[in-house]
């Protein structure tokens, strides 16, 4: 067992269930008041979810889409909190889990920069010294003063990596990204991935795509319906993913 | 499941481990009802600041006029409230020039209202930011008050101005500082619930509108507190925003104010404060859930 120093991540247990059906409607309302309990129900989006991550590490964790990929990353990332079970993670995470996630369209690409910059927590001398780099990486210095809106959507998506992968953290998580870039970016990606690896830093890859994850990381989990079905070498979670079985 | 005894491959290259005293301190997730702290108020000032100034500029992207309409929106409502209160209702304001009067009072009102009817989507309008990011929720909070402080502050220094000029200062106006922050804590408290209720139930987003369209009416923007006899005076001061402008009168034009009216506002100020608080804090764990 690695001691506690050398992990980047460590959950213990952890589940979370989300209620079927709407939340409130006026039908609901009325059907409650007349005392008719209606219940869609719960389901758990993950179930008892133990895995840890060494620093240092590129992690991939695979599953179809409503495996619990997502929740997983909201929890760690400290956007949702589980119902059960305890997540530790060392560290600042940098979490990328949708291309141009909390970019304003009225904004420039610099005022994008710097709003996502501060609401990941960062000083704004840590954004402007990040900046020559996520101008290099996306190649869009030729429209840093246009509003966002007027970008392509390649654009955004490579302003956004380039944001991801240029800021400072201890913790990257990536979420089904680069599923929306074309091929020659998508090296490009990998690339940035490898040199953040060498830098030592903790990657969690989140895809169904087998080939890019079995590519990328080194270690890795197979996440179906919110079980996990097996953690371990890649080259295992894949052949498992790959057969359907663990 | 016996996943965390599953022998994970140590690359090699990585297989001496970093000296325990230089690595990253933990964070802790475990289920909890409420995570946020009063401190977070403050240590999320930064990015309060710029998604305060995101708002201010995305305001008037792509208006001819742009912030020009901080001057114009109160113009118009003052127009509108004197040419129905004064001219046409004809309300008696003891001796204060009308135009001062309804300054004064829209300077709270037209605050509560901007803060409010933008405030209680915030959430709504910030989905991808509360459900993609660990974006302090407070922060996003506290940046619709202070996107809407230029507001406040041109027609506020616009009742300052205008009654320096004419009526002058008494002593009271040294409460000024005070009645200001009261100003501000109340609408900071309303917009915590609601705009915390609206993530869950979207009848905030109906409701909020139709208290401020009403509201109006119901508090003593363009007519004086006292004009309907001491049962009128009563009810209206069941509304909190009654005490906040009749202090804010009394502090610039020195006009008198009841005791009691006061009170009851301060009552229903600290009330509300905590109560929104309390609401925020509760629901804040479960925003990414529910939005």
């Amino acid at each position: 067992m690695p001691t506690s120093s050398d992990l980047a991540l460590q959950c213990e247990g952890i589940s979370k269930t989300y209620t079927l059906g709407e939340d409130f409607s006026l039908q609901k309302t009325i059907t409650s008041i007349v005392g008719r309990k209606e219940d869609g129900g719960d389901f758990y989006a993950l179930d008892d979810v133990s895995f840890e991550v060494e620093r240092g590490e590129v992690f991939g964790i695979v599953g179809s889409n409503g495996s619990g990929k997502s929740t997983l990353t909201q929890i760690i990332s400290g956007i949702a909190v589980p119902q059960a079970g305890k997540a530790t993670v060392w560290g600042s995470v940098l979490p990328l889990l949708e291309v141009g996630a909390g970019f304003h369209p009225e904004l420039t690409g610099r005022e994008n920069v710097a709003l996502l910059g501060a609401v990941l927590g960062l000083s704004s001398a840590q954004v402007q010294a990040a900046l020559p780099k996520i101008l290099s990486f996306s190649g869009v210095e030729s429209h840093l003063e246009t509003p966002l809106k007027r970008y392509s959507s390649g654009m955004q998506a490579r302003l956004s990596f380039g944001i991801a992968v240029s800021f400072p953290a201890d913790v990257y998580i990536f979420d089904e990204i680069l599923a929306v870039v074309d091929d020659e970016f998508r090296e490009k990606c990998a690339v940035e991935l490898q040199r953040l690896h060498a830098e030592g830093r903790t990657i969690i890859f989140m895809s169904h795509d087998l080939t890019l994850v079995s590519a990328i990381c080194t270690t890795g989990m197979w996440l179906d319906k919110g079980v996990v079905k097996i953690v371990g070498p890649m080259e295992q979670v894949a052949a498992a993913y790959a057969r359907g079985s663990a | 499941m016996s996943s965390a005894d599953a022998p994970i491959a140590v690359p090699a290259a990585e297989a001496a481990p970093p000296a325990s005293t230089d690595g990253p301190s933990p964070r802790v997730i475990v289920p909890a009802k409420r995570r946020v702290r009063v401190a977070d108020i403050w240590h999320s000032r930064e990015v309060m600041w710029i998604v305060a100034m995101r708002d201010i500029k995305v305001k008037y992207k792509q208006s001819a006029l742009g912030p020009i309409w901080l001057f114009l929106q109160p113009l118009g409502m003052l127009v509108a409230v004197s040419v129905a209160f004064s001219a046409v209702v004809g309300v008696d304001t003891g001796g204060v020039p009308y135009l001062l009067f309804a300054l004064a009072g829209l300077c709270v009102w037209n605050f509560i209202q901007l803060v409010l009817s933008a405030g209680t989507l915030v959430l709504i309008a910030n989905h991808t930011l509360i459900r993609r990011s660990a974006c302090p929720r407070i922060a996003l909070m506290n940046a619709q008050i202070a996107s809407n402080l230029p507001f406040f502050g041109v027609i506020l220094g616009a009742t300052l101005l205008a009654t320096l000029f004419s009526e002058g200062f008494g002593l009271e106006i040294l409460a000024l500082p005070l009645v200001v922050a009261w100003v501000m804590a109340f609408t900071w408290g309303v917009l915590l619930m609601s705009a915390s209720i609206s993530a869950r139930f979207r009848d905030s987003v109906s409701a909020v509108p139709l208290v401020l369209q009403a509201g109006i009416f119901l508090a003593p923007v363009g007519y004086p507190a006292d004009r309907g006899g001491p049962t009128a005076e009563a009810l209206l001061a069941l509304n909190p925003v009654t005490g906040l402008i009749e202090s804010l009168r009394w502090s610039v034009l020195g006009t008198s104010v009841e005791l009691y009216v006061v009170a009851i506002a301060l009552a229903w100020t600290a009330l509300i404060v905590v109560a929104g608080w309390r609401t925020f804090g509760r629901m804040e764990t479960r925003f990414a859930d529910f939005i």
